[in-house]
């Protein structure tokens, strides 16, 4: 089976499924409006849309994911790169100075963000004042920094105790063109999988965080699609989520296989 | 470490188990003359705004969280060990099958399942019930995880020397799968479990946080932290006058700390 | 009575204007409004900018409930009640310059009436009149119906007139839309054509703009309020008020008690798939007064609204003057009372179980809206008070579709605890209410006959309102209506909240109403002071 065979079957079966659920989802096709006093008899049923309209939004789909993607695009590119710039930084310096203390001390702050729910990331990024896209990069770069701190430092650590990288040392290698010219190119398939899970996970997580963050972006988008039953938008954002999980993990398959 | 975790575990897990000593009726018995307290002889953590002990909600809270995960994280292993072995052992289709099926448990929108499964269950039903349903459904929607790590441990363990041998010399299959397979990936399982039960707990907490997790009028940590919402925004200032409101948030990190420091380093969730 | 204090006082505080033109109101909407369309308006933020951008032949005054001219600079009603004629005003124009002509106000009239728009003011105006002839003769416009409409000039308050060439963003409001910015913000921009002036003949609205922000935490909206970012808050819930009232802040008023009620109903309609059994319980007249007496509503109003809540009498807030019937009273907990009207239909109390005549413990579920903090915790009240009469509720909040679904659809449900925001004054308004054959009839809804004898007393009194032009045989119909329906008990009402609202001490000018839009309802007449 062809690799675009392969996406466009997991991409059709995401999106049936997902149609399913929100088909059979209770209280799909009921609406605010069918309470409203003035009305005798529930609300007419819509307006026949076309199916790239959002039900909720009254708006084309297109549109709406135009318009709202700037916040997400930012917010976890954002964090995505504050998580790694921080977790690579840290995982190199400690292969490159190693401190039991600092492992440590590293350690476990990487625990304690660890055992936070991203929801409550985001509350405390409140009491401290951040606001907007910038406060969800951040609960991104919390949420996800040690996550990928951890698996990073090990996929080094592996490479730095490689045959290779003895041999490269005995030749005479400074610390920073050792870890330039061979230990990252020897843990870069493990890194860019790594990488491709991090992609998911910050996507997975923009839905929860946008909405506590009240941040107008696809993940709030995604929520509210969700809470008003709006199949056609709920299906097409999940339909995006699943192609880009999807690439994602063909990548980190074909480059760490 | 390890073992002051597993003792403060334990601690947790008596103190969650004794909830129906010290607080028979879960926390939600009002005193309505002893509205939003602070902490007091009679109260240790103060009262809600509907005048219920804020320490008995705690308890009756780790006594779901406590209990819940650990079982949704044990339905999420077993079941990711099944698919994860029958994947591991056959290539070609079926492993591909797997591969997209997790892909798509990732990605697909589970808030529905958790709504169209709740719709499912009657309204009348005790709220035990549907609790319980609810981490049922964590524990399904979890398998993903542990079916991948099961699936890449059955590979590496098929190519052992050892194995290789049994299987030249034709041993039966299923003999192979229980007296050696098995026993091998047993380490590599009891990490997964202990790598995702703090998972489901956090995601009973981040559940609670969306106001889908336990409802009112039962106490979980989840929904007991919601209540910092609204202090939140006031800034760290009344977040530390009212400091008996962080004591779910301390319940929740301890356990979820003593979990992952006796889960395996290398496994990751 | 302290909120009046305050409300004067604040009144009397405001130093009287030299008011200042120029400048931006900004305030946060809970929602991005649906439709920028006034005539399909139904939620609150859309009808808000309707508010703001639209205008209409009569305006009810929120604070005195009185009609007034608006675009129409007067009217008249024929005596039977089956016309109306207005004047249009010369100086009406429309934000792009063009005057509002009778064409216009037929025009506009037609298009709410179609049944394909969908719109649930001219659904209710259909309802109520029957078919609707308007003639446009230059700037007079008169309107005909099939059926008498009493007091027909407040129907004008909810159709915004739209010019005839179909610009449908185009109205005849103070403000027009500038900018809409999805899921963020709205911005409006003063319309220099609006027609209203003030006594010195300056050109109204003072503002120059107005944004909305669209800010679902209410939490963060406070923050920003109290940040002087926001200029106003609208319907601030009890923790948010005290939390204002406590930093010092003159700028949270209340304003005492508001039209909105909550109230607890249990499920009648002969189609809903619960037990026989629980159905005969809730068509017992006693068993529903039973409920209603256990239900201690000064502890509701007491610790979910710390106070800024008043009991409920009936289905009318003593807010809405007009209308009340003031010889109700609300009901005050006796569960003593309540075992013993449940006794009298054979119930039995016995070590805290209620049981039916048949031996059946008595439990039963209670159905809100998941993520209503005040609704949820009423419901917990609701659980306790019960408990003392021995009966089991379990409370069960699902999110507003699936909740809608069960009591409009299915019918799957035993009992429902919800609110009704009071938008209209007048009971011709809420006919879809109290009539027995109508869908929004909660409790037994759509009935091809009147189920009971009292429902079908109330059919007949609502009629005899709607028909009626004496104002006073309106009312003693209406209150007989309201009398009915707190003795038969088939809505529980609980409480009516206060309305609370937050503002600026730099927004000058601000007369605070019950009815929607509290603060903006004289938004031309609004200006900052720097």
């Amino acid at each position: 089976m062809s690799l675009v065979w392969r996406l466009l079957a997991t991409l059709a079966a995401g999106a049936i499924l997902t149609a399913l659920l929100v088909r059979t989802a209770p209280g799909y096709g009921s609406n605010e409006r069918d309470l409203d006093i003035r009305r005798n008899g529930p609300a007419s049923s819509q307006p026949s849309l076309p199916w790239w309209y959002s039900r909720e939004f009254h708006a084309p789909i297109h549109q709406l994911v135009a318009q709202r993607a700037m916040p997400t695009a930012l917010a976890v590119t954002g964090g995505l790169a504050l998580a790694w710039l921080i977790s690579l930084a840290s995982a190199l310096a400690s292969t490159r100075w190693p401190s039991r203390t600092l492992e440590n001390g590293a350690f476990a702050g990487a625990m304690l963000l660890q055992c936070l729910p991203a929801g409550l990331l985001a509350l405390l990024l409140l009491v401290f004042g951040f606001r907007g896209a910038l406060a969800v990069a951040l609960a991104l770069a919390l949420a996800l920094g040690p996550r990928v701190w951890q698996v990073s430092r090990a996929i080094l650590a592996h490479a730095a105790a490689s045959p290779c990288l003895l041999l490269a040392r005995a030749q005479g290698f400074g610390p920073w063109r050792l870890i330039a010219r061979r230990l990252l190119p020897l843990a870069a398939p493990e890194l860019r999988a790594l990488g491709a899970v991090s992609v998911t996970l910050a996507i997975s997580l923009a839905i929860p965080l946008e909405t506590i963050l009240d941040v107008p972006g696809l993940g709030q988008l995604a929520w509210q699609a969700a809470l008003s039953r709006d199949l056609p938008l709920l299906v097409q954002l999940m339909t995006l989520v699943t192609l880009v999980v999807v690439v994602a993990g063909e990548l980190a398959r074909s480059k760490s296989a | 470490m390890k073992v002051a975790a597993a003792v403060l575990l334990l601690l947790l897990s008596l103190a969650a188990l004794s909830a129906s000593w010290i607080a028979p009726d879960g926390g939600q018995m009002q005193f309505r003359d002893h509205i939003n307290e602070p902490p007091s002889s009679q109260f240790p953590l103060g009262t809600d705004p509907l005048g219920r002990d804020r320490f008995a909600r705690l308890l009756s809270g780790a006594r779901i969280s406590l209990l819940l995960a650990p079982a949704a994280a044990l339905l999420a292993v077993l079941l990711g060990a099944v698919i994860g072995i029958a994947a591991g052992l056959r290539s070609g289709w079926l492993a591909h099958l797997l591969s997209a099926a997790c892909d798509l448990t990732l990605a697909l929108p589970w808030f529905f399942l958790l709504l169209t499964l709740r719709a499912l269950i009657p309204i009348d039903v005790a709220p035990p019930v549907s609790l319980l349903v609810t981490f049922a459904l964590l524990g399904l929607l979890g398998w993903a995880g542990p079916a991948r790590v099961v699936q890449a441990g059955v590979h590496l363990t098929l190519r052992a020397p050892h194995i290789l041998a049994l299987r030249a010399r034709g041993a039966a299959p299923l003999r192979v799968l229980t007296r050696h397979l098995l026993p091998e990936l047993a380490p590599l399982l009891a990490g997964q479990f202990l790598a995702l039960a703090p998972v489901f707990l956090l995601a009973e907490a981040n559940l609670g946080l969306l106001g889908l997790g336990v409802s009112e009028p039962m106490a979980s940590w989840g929904n007991l932290l919601k209540e910092l919402e609204s202090v939140a925004v006031a800034g760290p200032a009344a977040l530390l006058h009212s400091w008996w409101l962080l004591a779910p948030l301390a319940g929740l990190l301890l356990s979820t700390g003593s979990l992952f420091i006796l889960a395996p380093r290398e496994v990751t969730p | 009575m302290s909120h009046l204090v305050g409300l004067l006082a604040f009144l009397l505080l405001a130093p009287p204007p030299p008011p200042q033109r120029g400048g931006q109101l900004h305030l946060a909407v809970q929602a991005e409004p649906r439709s920028a369309d006034p005539h399909v308006a139904a939620d609150e933020p859309s009808e808000l900018l309707a508010y703001l951008t639209h205008g209409v032949l009569v305006r009810i005054n929120r604070l005195t409930q009185l009609p007034e001219p608006e675009l129409a600079q007067s009217w008249k009603t024929s005596p039977d009640g089956k016309s109306i004629a207005f004047i249009i005003r010369p100086a009406a124009r429309f934000s792009d310059g063009a005057p509002v002509t009778s064409a216009d106000v037929c025009y506009s009239l037609a298009r709410i009436l179609e049944p394909k728009l969908d719109s649930p003011n001219g659904d209710s105006l259909r309802g109520a009149a029957g078919a609707v002839r308007c003639a446009p003769e230059k700037a007079r416009v008169t309107i005909a119906f099939d059926k008498p409409l009493a007091s027909a000039e407040r129907w004008f308050d909810g159709i915004a007139i739209l010019p005839a060439s179909g610009k449908e963003k185009t109205g005849a409001g103070p403000f027009h839309i500038k900018e809409w910015q999805p899921g963020a913000f709205i911005t409006l921009q003063r319309n220099p054509h609006y027609w209203q002036r003030d006594a010195a003949g300056a050109a109204l609205p003072y503002l120059d703009a107005v944004r909305l922000d669209v800010q679902r935490n209410r939490d963060l909206e406070l923050m920003r309020f109290e940040k002087g970012e926001l200029h106003l808050v609208n319907n601030l819930d009890p923790d948010s008020y005290n939390r204002l009232r406590a930093k010092g802040a003159s700028s949270a008023i209340s304003l005492g008690a508001s039209l909105d009620s909550e109230q607890m109903w249990f499920n009648q309609s002969p189609a809903a798939p619960i037990p026989d059994s629980k159905k005969g319980w809730f068509r017992t007249t006693s068993f529903r007064q039973a409920v209603s007496l256990a239900i201690r509503r000064e502890d509701l109003a007491r610790v979910v609204y710390h106070g800024h809540a008043t009991p409920a009498a009936g289905p009318i807030s003593p807010a809405n003057r007009l209308w009340v019937n003031t010889s109700l009273k609300a009901p005050t907990a006796n569960p003593q009372q309540a075992l013993a009207l449940l006794r009298r239909e054979g119930f039995t109390f016995s070590a805290g179980v209620l049981k039916d005549p048949h031996g059946r413990p008595v439990e039963f579920s209670i159905i809100t809206n998941a993520g209503n903090k005040s609704r949820e915790r009423m419901a917990a009240m609701i659980q306790q008070d019960l408990a003392a009469i021995g009966i089991q509720l379990r409370v069960a909040p699902l999110d507003f579709p699936s909740l809608i679904e069960r009591i409009t659809k299915t019918f799957d449900y035993d009992s429902c605890l919800l609110g009704l925001v009071g938008s209209d004054l007048d009971p011709n308004g809420a006919m879809n209410v109290w009539l027995s054959s109508a869908a929004n009839h909660q409790w037994n809804p759509n009935q091809k006959s009147p189920a009971t004898p009292w429902e079908a007393e109330i059919d007949k009194l609502m009629q005899t309102q709607a028909l009626a032009m004496d104002p006073a045989i309106r009312k003693r119909a209406f209150d007989r209506v309201q009398a009915i329906v707190a003795e038969q008990a088939p809505f529980i009402y609980l409480i009516h909240r206060n309305s609370m609202v937050g503002v600026s001490p730099r927004l000058r000018g601000v007369q605070p109403a019950l009815l929607r839009p509290q603060l903006l309802w004289n938004v031309p007449r609004l200006y900052l002071q720097n």
